[in-house]
């Protein structure tokens, strides 16, 4: 009898520790960016009149996000040729070296350094943004839009919204006489799938 | 920004000019007079640093070395009418001096490391055909016709800048414009016919500089850099059209000819970069 007891002790414990490891496991994972439903896009006043959006179509990288906010993590790539700011004239300014010179600086990245939890159930995410060949250290809030599993597996959302000024970047073109704004909102939204 | 890209290198270029001839009251058939070269350098210095700011050296971002180029244009300007009668001497100083512009202007980035070579040879070809062929302008019977063309032109090349959305290296053509035009009349107001003294030898240099580092930046990869090379090579052909026989023509005729033979290749490029552009988007404006 006694030895019967602490077999089903046994199970129950090893059946315990499957489950707690496998949420472990899951709370950990690695999300990779599907560029297909990922939007980047950016705001900028026009003449100082109406605000202007563009968008970056290639974005790559991956993030975790943990039920311990500290163990989330974010690393994103966007590459500067993908602008498109429907004028094909004005994307080639665009990548030219008045503003974000795609040739010799071919991505935007943002890496994560430091994770806490913010307000309003989300993410206060402090990383490197490097733009221009400049990189500056940014806090941003980051939210967690959702998640689900399916046929394609597990998927989650989170969406950010942060300013920055492109001037701290070394992109001052049009800063003269208010033709283009020094504040760019950025709004970045991802999909991630494992 | 216009504004200092071409009125700040102006003032500067007039301001010496003026007081340097008011003080120095140089001799009109002195070769080696070195105030239009030092102006003309002084002026693009500081017009490029009024425009993008000190950028150091190395600066961060590669085309910035336009501003050693400068520099380099400014010296070989300086030695240039030392040199018109030791023909060995110059073209070996002209080829190290064109080897290391088109080192100096090429990026180096892993697209163009397959054909380091290449591009190092076409562009330093380009600035040596440019500087042994405007070599002989300095002479005096050429007066101040080769400034007023290489002007023209400049202009046209900051044309083909803009259409090819390269708006930093048209403002620095534009102030080599200015620089070039305003010094071909500062030298008719101070009647200086042998005027060039070697300055020819700055857009020599400078034309396809910037003509090729907007090839470089250029981002529509499948552009084949034909309109680039046809505006390097104006101050090339502002020499060339002096070799045409025009003795018998009058002088009205002998220069509309040179101007419509010095401005043909720079302009296909024009024409052809709108013909790229034309129907493509809408304009747009900042």
């Amino acid at each position: 009898m006694k030895k019967s007891v602490s077999g089903i002790q046994m199970l129950a414990v090893l059946f315990a520790g499957t489950v707690l490891g496998l949420a472990s496991n899951a709370s950990a994972d690695e999300f990779t960016v599907d560029g297909g439903h990922s939007s980047v896009l950016f705001r900028v006043m026009h003449n100082k009149s109406a605000p202007f959006y563009g968008r970056f179509n290639d974005v790559e990288g991956s993030f975790t996000i943990d039920d311990d906010p500290t163990k989330s993590s974010f690393e994103i790539t966007v590459k500067t040729e993908s602008i498109d700011s429907n004028n094909k004239k004005r994307d080639a300014h665009l990548k030219s070296p008045d503003f974000f010179n795609a040739r010799e600086f071919p991505t935007l990245t943002f890496k994560s350094s430091k994770v806490e939890k913010g307000e309003n159930g989300a993410l206060k995410v402090t990383g490197d943004l490097n733009c221009h060949g400049v990189t500056k250290s940014i806090t941003i809030d980051i939210e967690v839009t959702g998640s689900n599993t399916g046929p394609r597996g597990t998927t989650k959302g989170i969406e950010t919204i942060f300013t920055i000024k492109r001037s701290d970047f070394g992109v001052n073109y049009g800063l003269e006489g208010g033709g283009l704004g020094d504040d760019v909102r950025i709004i970045v939204a991802l999909e991630g799938g494992k | 920004m216009l504004l200092r890209g071409v009125a700040t290198p102006v003032a500067i270029l007039v301001a010496l000019m003026l007081v340097g001839h008011r003080f120095w009251r140089l001799k009109d058939d002195r070769l080696t007079d070195p105030l239009p070269a030092l102006a003309c350098g002084a002026a693009l210095t500081i017009a490029f640093i009024a425009m993008f700011g000190w950028t150091g050296v190395p600066p961060k971002e590669h085309w910035q070395w336009m501003l050693v180029t400068i520099w380099g244009a400014t010296v070989a300007a300086l030695i240039a009418p030392l040199l018109t009668r030791i023909h060995v001497l110059r073209v070996i100083i002209w080829l190290v001096v064109a080897a290391a512009t088109a080192w100096l202007i090429l990026p180096s980035w892993e697209m163009y490391a397959g054909k380091r070579n290449w591009y190092i040879g076409g562009v330093a070809a380009v600035v040596l055909a440019n500087l042994e062929s405007t070599s002989h302008l300095s002479r005096k019977r050429f007066g101040l016709a080769p400034l007023f063309l290489v002007t023209i032109g400049t202009i046209l090349t900051s044309i083909v800048m803009l259409y090819a959305h390269q708006a930093k290296f048209a403002q620095v053509c534009g102030s080599v414009a200015s620089v070039m035009g305003f010094l071909f009349l500062v030298s008719l107001l101070l009647r200086r016919r042998e005027p060039i003294l070697g300055v020819m030898a700055i857009p020599s240099i400078l034309i396809p500089v910037l003509a090729f580092s907007a090839f470089f930046y250029y981002s529509d990869g499948e552009t084949f850099p034909t309109e680039f090379a046809l505006a390097a090579i104006t101050p090339l052909m502002v020499a060339l059209v002096t070799l045409i026989p025009m003795g018998r023509l009058k002088g009205w005729k002998r220069f509309a000819i040179a101007q419509i033979v010095c401005i043909v290749p720079v302009a296909i490029g024009v024409v052809m970069l709108l013909m790229t552009v034309s129907d493509e988007a809408p304009d747009y404006q900042y």
